[in-house]
């Protein structure tokens, strides 16, 4: 009886396994509840872990190894966030905690300590940023391992009055920031400054590097600052002491402190300096180096200030490192021309083997190390990719066993989420840009509709290859998703990020424009429904390629957008220190950024989708209504999702349900063009280019006309005069996008004869002549050469 | 430094030097010589040398089944995967070594070449990293005259070719970026399915394809044998050694499939053709519920675990337990009902001191 039901049940799993199973289908729920596992970390004698989960309130649970029971555990008060935390000894943990404040998405960094022990000891505030003379922000430098009771911070003391630490151009010291273990948000100046009164922030004083007692808070002085603003860098000992910074404006120089005394080791122009970020021995630190286009990792001789090139990749910055407990000794470096990559600083070393291990074990993710035991034995990773916002794994050198831990994932399973691939792109220029490629997870058309994301912050940020849930959302509903890199963006070296102002505003735009073309040429995507979208500064780049590059575009959306420079600059509120950071402080009379969709409002004639929150401090919300009804005066079609209760960036579960509703709606309505809009650029005089031409340029273009001419001649008839076998149909061909490929494909000989101001007028010529090849070749005929005047 | 360690019993000196012989013939330096220098530490010279090498060839002997230095040697390459054993007597090799492949020379004449001796060099290459380039049982390309420059031009492409592709899948494929060129191939044979009920040996080979299917997406610059050659094998009643030979590569995947109720359990385990030792194993259990998504998942898991031990050439295998379905949003641990469950734990705040 027994084995007869047996065989049943292993019939019917038998033919189950013939029946195709279908998952969930993917809702707009999924992507509105985001992952509340924050970050998990190994104690230094590795008999504990700490989770951090973030959700209304952030909590701390402290597990213990052997049963992976709860031992204790703490919550973050009302309105506190704790944004990271360190074992600095096998009973201790040091938080950085946070506030919420109003208008701002994220938490800000209030410059504090808290401590929490295991045994209760001491638990509470260690440190506060607001005390008697002044107000201080304190940042930890490292553990000393051979010293369980204190630890290294820097204290930098607030100023008032201009800029405070927390703002600096993306260059050597904010290239060392991304690598150096801190946490520093806009939010947080900020926040800062709302609590620096005028009679606490007089004092400007270097900053100083202390030994804290991780239980009292009691300070003793190491050093102080031989620069203004300067930064600290210290063995795990702090008998060697290194400090960073600007002694004068346009250069950055690094010092080493002999005794009392601090002695200059190097001084270089700013951008090209090479800035110590662990100290390797008394004589050699490890530092990041900006001689050459893109960041790498050399080694620097503290007597001599010699430089020894040890890394650098010719695409991509370096833009993470990780190092032992100590925090001394540097194990890899991570850099992303596309996909994450690793270089390690000594390949035979247990860490990079079983590193190297892990990677093959996990493919299609990055395996990322959030913490040590103090011995280095044992590591806990957080392994990542596109699809998957964490599972996170404790690993043993020496065993090499690896142990699932927790993950991240929210209802989403990965199988379900769409890959997204790096691509480049070349410009009408010739220079190759960068960007991500996710096309829909659902399967459709060969050519779907396309989003084009522009991300938020011109110069200190990019896209990396990681989930995100809005390309995650629009890919799941059936949309391709761009997330491209403009020149200006960050991580991809100095001739990348760099230009002046004025061919960084104008190549922002066209890179944009180039790389949507580009998607479209290689059939990626169907060139009638492109939208365009943006948030943040995003919203305002967007807005202005869409400008640039109209005909590409069939709508845009803009989140929490910025639309009037003027106007924002002329608010000297609390987010001008913001803004100052996101434009470099530039000083705006006659710059290129005065230029706003604000004022261009005329050329835009595509729907136009604008979300914003009533709280919002980074860009008021002032800022889009204005736009709102500057666009509406224009005739031109715009939706509004106004939050009133919502920050830059919207939080409430049911504000983001509706925006992503929103969105989709949105995208669904209006990412086809319509066939009978008129375009900006047909109605523009294309004489105006043929006035502007030498009689040297005019004959070339003439040539390059000439050339499309015969391209399209060519690809129309070749297709037509075919043969095909009895008993096939062809398939019509789609002429606006061969004859548009052909046309696109003569760019760059259009290049080398026109100058930047006449561009525009040849993409006017170019909608003006597709359109008359377009015409011709659907009816039949052959299609007549462009002729220009003069 | 040398590539090879030769550790067998002094008594056999004369038995093993033909051997040293061969392995310096193919060009690879061999570390045999027990006299060390004077003033040398005896014992750490060794280790030294045995730690240095890349692989590690035990010569097992009446005489050296014995030895207890030999044993400690063969252990240290047993445990760092880089052992490769050759049969010079008629004897049973200890325990813990009697692994199904050994190099059997026991009727070698010590001159001419044998294909006997040929796997031998064949597995050393292998364990060297080298096999593909060096192990004389393939067949190699005859030059002829005249066509240098065509073989140059192609060598050239060919070249490019590589350097292209390699570049392409930079920063994708950890672990394989040096081994584009085609070394470490691997084969997957059909599963074996162990029922009582006959007529399930599809299953063998649906999963067989599954991971075949799953190794060429996850690692697309990895040499892996055809499917369909592969499969040819199915019950034929031949040893690894052989069928690896007979495929040409260098790594087999093999397994077995259990069914119970609604669970399927399937073993599968990365064998080295040349020694026939196991370099890296999984067991996957999971629901027959979930239909062919249950295959889909148990590849998903499995090949990834069996291609880091692909990757490792020294050291213990990378174990990974607990590894989550690509299907599950919610892999149980205690850690994670603490994520989905925190209420069950009530924390004390910082208190009202946040607010001063």
């Amino acid at each position: 009886m027994i084995h007869q039901r047996r065989t049943f049940r292993m019939l019917i799993a038998l033919a189950c396994m013939l029946a195709p199973v279908t998952a969930r289908p993917v809702s707009i729920d999924d992507f509105v509840n985001r992952p509340v596992l924050r970050t998990v970390k190994i104690s230094p004698d590795g008999k504990h872990l700490a989770m951090l989960r973030r959700e209304a309130k952030d909590t701390l649970f402290i597990i213990k190894r052997t049963d992976m029971s709860v031992v204790t555990g703490v919550n973050s008060s009302a309105n506190q966030r704790f944004i990271d935390f360190t074992w600095v000894n096998a009973n201790r943990i040091l938080i950085e905690p946070a506030l919420e404040v109003s208008g701002f998405s994220e938490p800000a960094a209030t410059g504090e300590i808290l401590g929490f022990s295991l045994d209760g000891r001491n638990n509470g505030f260690i440190k506060r940023s607001v005390e008697s003379d002044g107000v201080r922000m304190y940042t930890l430098v490292g553990v000393l391992p051979k010293d369980a009771d204190h630890v290294l911070v820097e204290a930098h003391v607030f100023a008032a009055a201009g800029r405070g630490p927390y703002v600096q151009e993306f260059d050597d010291l904010a290239l060392a920031d991304r690598v150096l273990p801190v946490t520093r948000t806009d939010a947080g100046l900020s926040a800062a400054a709302e609590r620096c009164t005028d009679a606490l922030c007089r004092r400007t004083d270097a900053p100083t590097l202390l030994k804290l007692n991780v239980y009292t808070g009691v300070t003793e002085l190491v050093a102080k600052s031989p620069v203004p603003q300067g930064r600290f860098v210290a063995d795990d000992t702090a008998e060697t002491v290194l400090a960073f910074g600007e002694p004068r404006q346009g250069t950055v120089a690094s010092y080493a402190k002999r005794g009392n005394e601090w002695s200059q080791i190097n001084e270089f122009a700013r951008g090209m300096g090479i800035v110590p970020i662990a100290v390797r021995s008394a004589q050699r630190a490890w530092a990041l180096d900006n001689r050459v286009d893109t960041t790498g990792l050399s080694e620097l001789d503290l007597r001599t200030g010699a430089v020894e090139s040890h890394f650098r990749d010719r695409v991509s910055d370096l833009e993470h490192l990780v190092r032992d407990y100590s925090g001394a000794n540097v194990l890899a470096a991570r850099y992303t021309p596309g996909y994450p990559s690793w270089h390690y600083v000594d390949e035979r070393s247990a860490f990079a083997q079983t590193h190297k291990a892990l990677r093959v074990a996990f493919p299609q993710s990055d395996v990322d190390v959030t913490s040590f035991t103090a011995d280095n034995t044992e590591f806990i990773v957080r392994v990542y990719s596109d699809r998957n916002a964490g599972d996170y794994y404790l690993v043993n050198t020496n065993t090499r066993d690896s142990q699932f831990l927790v993950t991240s994932r929210t209802s989403l399973e990965p199988t379900q989420l769409a890959e997204s691939k790096p691509v480049q792109v070349e410009t009408r220029d010739g220079f190759r840009i960068h960007g991500l490629f996710t096309a829909p997870s659902l399967p459709g058309s060969a050519q779907p509709p396309l989003v084009v994301m522009v991300h938020d912050q011109p110069f200190a940020t990019r896209f990396y290859w990681t989930y995100d849930e809005d390309v995650q959302l629009l890919a799941s509903h059936g949309f391709a998703v761009l997330q491209i890199n403009p020149r200006g963006s960050a991580g991809f070296g100095r001739s990348y990020r760099g230009g002046s102002d004025e061919a960084l505003s104008e190549r922002m735009r066209r890179d944009v424009v180039d790389a949507t073309r580009a998607m479209i040429t290689q059939e990626r995507a169907d060139q009638n429904r492109v939208c365009l979208y943006g948030r943040g500064f995003g919203g305002y780049a967007a807005i202005m390629a869409l400008i640039e590059g109209g005909s590409v575009f069939g709508c845009v959306i803009s989140y929490g957008g910025l639309y009037d420079l003027d106007g924002q600059f002329d608010t000297r509120d609390l987010s001008s220190h913001v803004q100052d950071a996101y434009l470099r402080d530039r000083t705006m009379a006659d710059s290129p950024w005065r230029r706003s969709p604000i004022s261009e409002v005329d050329q835009i004639d595509v729907p136009v989708m604008l979300a914003h929150g009533g709280l919002d401090r980074v860009v008021p919300i002032a800022q889009a209504r204005t736009m709102q009804a500057a666009l509406t005066a224009n005739g031109t079609a715009t939706t509004a999702v106004f939050e009133a209760d919502e920050p830059h960036r919207f939080e409430g579960p049911v504000p983001r349900r509706n925006l992503y509703q929103e969105t989709i709606a949105f995208l669904n309505a209006h990412i086809e063009k319509a066939p009978t809009r008129s375009r900006i650029e047909s109605s523009r005089p294309t004489g105006g280019l043929d006035a502007m031409l030498s009689d040297v340029q005019r004959s070339a273009l003439q040539k390059v006309l000439d050339d499309i001419h015969a391209h399209v001649v060519r690809v129309t008839r070749t297709r037509d005069e075919r043969n095909l076998p009895s008993g096939l149909t062809r398939r019509p061909m789609d002429y606006p996008r061969v004859i548009r490929q052909a046309v696109d494909a003569h760019d760059r000989d259009a290049r080398k004869v026109l100058t930047d101001e006449q561009w525009p007028g040849y993409e006017a010529l170019k909608q003006t002549y597709s359109q008359r090849l377009e015409e011709a070749v659907s009816k039949g005929r052959s299609p007549d050469r462009y002729k220009l005047e003069g | 430094m040398a590539d090879v360690f030769v550790s067998y019993a002094t008594e056999d000196r004369e038995r093993v030097a033909p051997l040293v012989r061969v392995l310096e013939a193919e060009g690879w330096s061999v570390w045999w010589d027990r006299n060390i220098r004077p003033g040398a530490h005896f014992q750490r010279a060794i280790s030294d040398a045995i730690d240095d090498a890349h692989c590690v060839v035990v010569c097992w002997t009446t005489t050296s089944v014995n030895s207890d230095w030999v044993l400690n040697e063969a252990d240290d390459g047993k445990e760092r995967g880089i052992l490769v054993p050759v049969l010079l007597d008629d004897v049973r090799p200890p325990m813990g070594f009697r692994m199904t492949q050994l190099a059997d020379l026991r009727h070698w004449d010590a001159k001419s070449s044998t294909p006997e001796v040929d796997a031998f060099v064949a597995a050393v290459g292998t364990c060297l990293g080298r096999s593909r380039a060096r192990a004389p049982t393939r067949p190699r390309p005859i030059p002829r005259r005249g066509t240098s420059w065509l073989r140059n031009a192609m060598l050239a492409v060919g070249l490019i070719v590589t350097i292209a592709i390699a570049f392409t899948l930079r920063g994708r494929l950890p672990g394989f970026e040096s081994e584009s060129n085609g070394q470490n191939c691997v084969a997957v044979l059909p599963f074996e399915v162990i029922s009582a009920t006959p007529g399930q040996d599809w299953i063998g080979e649906s999963l067989a394809t599954e991971f075949h299917t799953k190794l060429r997406e996850l690692y697309p610059d990895l040499c892996v044998s055809g499917r369909a050659t592969s499969f040819n094998y199915r019950g034929k009643a031949l040893d690894n050694l052989e069928v690896g030979r007979q495929l040409g590569v260098d790594f087999l995947i093999q397994g077995a499939v259990q069914l119970s109720g609604v669970t399927i359990r399937v073993t599968s385990e990365l064998i080295t053709v040349a020694s026939g030792y196991q370099k890296g194993d999984s067991l996957v259990e999971r629901n027959l519920e979930k239909g062919f998504a249950a295959q889909i998942d148990i590849a998903a898991v499995a090949v990834p675990v069996l291609a880091a031990a692909l990757d490792q050439s020294q050291g213990p295998t990378l174990r990974l337990s607990g590894i989550p379905s690509a299907n599950a949003t919610a892999p149980d641990s205690a850690m994670q009902r603490l994520i989905e469950q925190p209420q069950a734990h009530a924390f004390d705040s910082f208190g009202t001191e946040a607010d001063e």
